[in-house]
């Protein structure tokens, strides 16, 4: 009798204690910076589109709760300032892609290489329900109108071979002037 | 007191935050209606059959969000434009001002582990204005979220009504709130609408 019980109450707090660990698994806001303080930017017609690659596997579990590095997926921190006085330009991140065509090499870059979308980068869309997605979906970089003045950052998700050192990547970033409806095309090489 | 007893008192007072969590969820997601600026412009929402037939399309829940939106969003504008038109396809428009095109780049929910632990329900709405003329004005992402315990296998369908209505309604809180404060569409000079040569 006492033992069932016991264990019945052991099970109980085992099952508050997951519940209580699942409402806790909020991540923290990874740290940006104005575009100008990155190292890789580049600076073109008002614009200032600056990179940082998060390749150290702390720092992804940290920011991402995952060991993306593993899965075939190299996260790539994005930060757009339009500095210009009047023009403002439209950002559609379904117009970001890559320059160059990565290889996928080993057994989470293949599955990394079946989510991939138009622009040769990670759909997160395409990736399973659960808590990596909702982690990389919420510090996706999004759409935007740069007003002259205004910042929009977040990341991009790169396939990357797991068995082979990391290929040089390179980063096409197009911006529509909204005004002209110019587009100038921002590549970054890393 | 018994030791069994000691531990059953032990157990209620340990759950006692446990029975707050949701509720304090459920006080965030029900915020009052943003107060939004009404620009001077005709608008014609478009809202495709694709997009309100939107469901997310991965795991065991399905979030209708698509017929969500088809319904809350034309309110929630209303109060943004003078006057808002919905139609199904572009090509209807009429003679309008701008066009406002919606389209969902995520729905994303996690599934619940356990009957009393929360679910969560991500959606993502990229938004193109254009002019008369076709071309781009103003693009922007919205976003709503939401969190709420599903319950058992009776109160499923109305939790989750619940959190799917709570989150559009976030969505289209943010979108009203971003277009309202566009500069792109506040110095939009464009000449009055003109009566619609196609009745």
């Amino acid at each position: 009798m006492g033992r069932p019980f016991s264990l019945g109450i052991v099970g109980s707090l085992l099952l508050f204690v997951l519940a209580v660990a699942s409402y806790s698994s909020e991540l923290p806001e990874y740290p940006m910076q104005p575009a100008s303080a990155y190292a890789n930017k580049v600076v073109d017609s008002g614009l200032i589109v600056a990179i940082e690659v998060v390749g150290d596997t702390e720092q992804q579990k940290k920011y991402f709760n995952s060991n993306l590095n593993s899965r075939g997926i190299l996260p790539v921190l994005v930060v757009i300032q339009n500095t210009s006085a009047e023009n403002a330009y439209l950002f559609d991140k379904s117009a970001v892609a890559l320059g160059n065509t990565i290889e996928a090499i080993g057994k989470g870059a293949l599955k990394a290489g079946a989510l991939l979308g138009s622009g040769g980068l990670l759909d997160v869309t395409l990736l399973p329900p659960g808590q990596m997605r909702m982690a990389l979906t919420r510090r996706e970089i999004r759409s935007k109108t740069l007003s002259p003045g205004s910042t929009v950052s977040g990341f991009v998700y790169i396939p990357i071979s797991i068995d082979a050192p990391r290929k040089s990547v390179h980063l096409q970033v197009p911006l529509t002037n909204a005004h002209s409806s110019e587009i100038e095309v921002i590549n970054l090489v890393f | 007191m018994s030791i069994s007893r000691r531990c059953l008192l032990l157990l209620m007072l340990s759950c006692l935050p446990l029975a707050g969590i949701p509720l304090m969820a459920q006080q965030q997601t029900t915020a009052s209606a943003p107060t939004v600026q009404k620009l001077p412009l005709t608008a014609a929402l478009v809202l495709t059959p694709e997009f309100c037939a939107t469901v997310n399309n991965k795991g065991g829940l399905k979030f209708p969000v698509g017929k969500a939106a088809c319904s809350q969003l034309p309110a929630t504008l209303n109060a943004v434009f003078t006057t808002l038109t919905r139609v199904d396809d572009s090509s209807k428009a009429g003679n309008v001002q701008v066009l406002l095109e919606p389209k969902f780049t995520d729905v994303s929910g996690t599934q619940r582990a356990f009957t009393f632990s929360k679910t969560e329900l991500v959606v993502l709405v990229e938004w193109t204005i254009r002019d008369r003329e076709g071309n781009s004005i103003w693009i922007e992402t919205a976003q709503g979220s939401g969190a709420r315990s599903m319950g058992n296998n009776i109160t499923l369908r109305k939790n989750l009504d619940r959190l799917v209505h709570e989150t559009v309604q976030q969505m289209a809180d943010e979108s009203a709130t971003k277009m309202s404060s566009a500069p792109q569409l506040l110095n939009l000079h464009v000449e009055p609408a003109k009566a619609d040569r196609n009745p």
